[in-house]
């Protein structure tokens, strides 16, 4: 892309039709193929690659930020999410005698924004610990049971295991809190 | 560096005994700051584990910062960035050149080929017109890659690809009577099915139905109805319904809508 990233943001959320048409033309077939191989047709593409970059621009205005990675992986990432969020709730919709409240369009936009951010934290903050750390948390939050840990990374006992995982877990927790985004995210 | 109390971990991985499971949820009530704990801890488990979406509480919206998002997407200026991102979309979407470019191919000049009929035989064929707007292949399957899928579901998929249509929305009856949370798209195959045998009105239930459910799926629910009108040569009601669609480009099919509409007229 010609366009500086610095520059993209801001022209983006001017609503730049030279930047949104470069934009589709070099990262929607990689958003289509993603949400064609996970069960969405090309409307739902579209429809997702239009609400990522409602969201963007929505994010931008509320605070401007600039980026830390590339402008690509920071939309693909939000069209990923946005499309886990739609199977997600396609799962669990209720029907027959209940009924069913029509969230209003700007509230569940401003929901899935606001987790996309959370997510983003999130991601950014497990990234911060060491590799150990980090290892160790991905078989933990995969539920594998310590005993396992233990055989797979060559730890003494079950209880080491344990006492690590909880000194990563509470670097983490630490480093979520401690960072201002998170006080604004979470409920009140 | 305790930086969360590590009973949650044990509360979270059901390594409590029954009293003491019981003691810590009578402490939830009254401790705040233990039930924000237990909160974090378990958005963090959704969001490690990368299989579940983390979807927050209404509360959320609460929020300063959701109050400050909200009145931008509820702004004007966010529907005429919304148009603009639409229109580009709509532009290229014609010009590109991936594979779908072939099956648009044969697909516009199939609706050649109906074009140049309804010339040569001056009477649209509605069935015709059905048959080549359809698109079953459009429907996303049912059948989720790695998830657990209902059984029924997967069954009446099944029986639908096979053309077995009383049996297949027999079966979805039974799915929609017995679970309490239903797939939106088995309203779409079922409906379909009761198009193919006729039962127009069956079929209109279940994309109303789709219509009001709130999901990414309703959306398609006008589209489907105008098929049902359209098999059933109801011109009327079929020029009502695309009327709808085509009155905001945003729609499913807005553009097929517009083809369908000048062809019957």
């Amino acid at each position: 892309m010609l366009i500086p990233e610095k520059d993209l943001l801001e022209r983006l959320v001017n609503g730049d039709k030279k930047v949104i048409q470069d934009l589709y033309i070099k990262e929607f077939p990689k958003i289509k193929s993603f949400i064609l191989n996970n069960n969405g047709n090309e409307a739902d593409s579209e429809d997702v690659f239009q609400k990522a970059l409602m969201q963007i621009i929505a994010r931008y205005k509320s605070n401007a930020f600039t980026l830390k990675g590339s402008f690509d992986g920071f939309l693909y990432s939000a069209c990923r999410n946005l499309w886990r969020r739609e199977l997600n709730k396609q799962k669990r919709i209720v029907t027959n005698d209940e009924v069913i409240e029509h969230a209003k369009e700007a509230d569940d936009l401003t929901m899935a924004t606001l987790e996309q951010e959370k997510w983003e934290l999130f991601q950014e903050k497990l990234a911060e610990l060491s590799d150990n750390c980090k290892q160790l948390l991905q078989l933990f939050f995969q539920k594998v049971p310590y005993k396992d840990i233990v055989v797979k990374l060559g730890y003494n006992t079950d209880n080491v295991v344990r006492q690590r995982i909880f000194n990563c877990k509470s670097q983490l927790t630490k480093l979520i809190k401690k960072d201002s985004r998170y006080n604004q995210i979470k409920e009140l | 560096m305790k930086d969360y109390p590590i009973e949650i971990d044990d509360y979270l991985s059901g390594n409590m005994s029954t009293s003491e499971k019981e003691a810590f949820e009578t402490r939830l009530l009254t401790d705040i700051e233990l039930s924000k704990e237990l909160k974090l801890q378990k958005d963090m488990q959704k969001i490690y584990e990368d299989q579940k979406w983390l979807e927050e509480d209404k509360e959320i919206l609460k929020t300063e910062k959701a109050v400050k998002l909200k009145s931008f997407f509820e702004s004007n200026e966010a529907k005429s960035l919304k148009s603009t991102i639409d229109e580009v979309i709509s532009e290229n979407r014609a010009t590109s050149t991936d594979k779908t470019f072939w099956f648009m191919g044969i697909a516009a000049s199939i609706a050649v080929l109906i074009t140049v009929s309804l010339f040569v035989f001056k009477d649209t064929n509605y069935d015709e017109l059905y048959a080549s707007y359809v698109h079953l292949d459009e429907i996303p399957s049912l059948v989720t890659r790695g998830e657990d899928t209902n059984k029924m579901l997967e069954d009446a998929q099944l029986l639908f690809e096979e053309q077995k249509y009383q049996k297949a929305t027999e079966l979805f009856t039974t799915y929609h009577q017995k679970e309490k949370s239903i797939d939106p798209l088995s309203y779409i195959y079922n409906g379909i099915s009761y198009v193919e045998l006729n039962k127009f009105d069956e079929a209109l239930s279940q994309f109303q139905l789709l219509g009001d459910s709130n999901t990414l799926q309703a959306k398609k629910a006008n589209w489907y109805k105008a098929l049902i009108y359209l098999k059933q040569e109801d011109k009327n009601k079929l020029k009502e319904i695309l009327q709808i669609i085509v009155s905001d480009s945003d729609n499913y099919k807005y553009q097929n809508a517009k083809e369908l509409l000048a062809k019957i007229d």
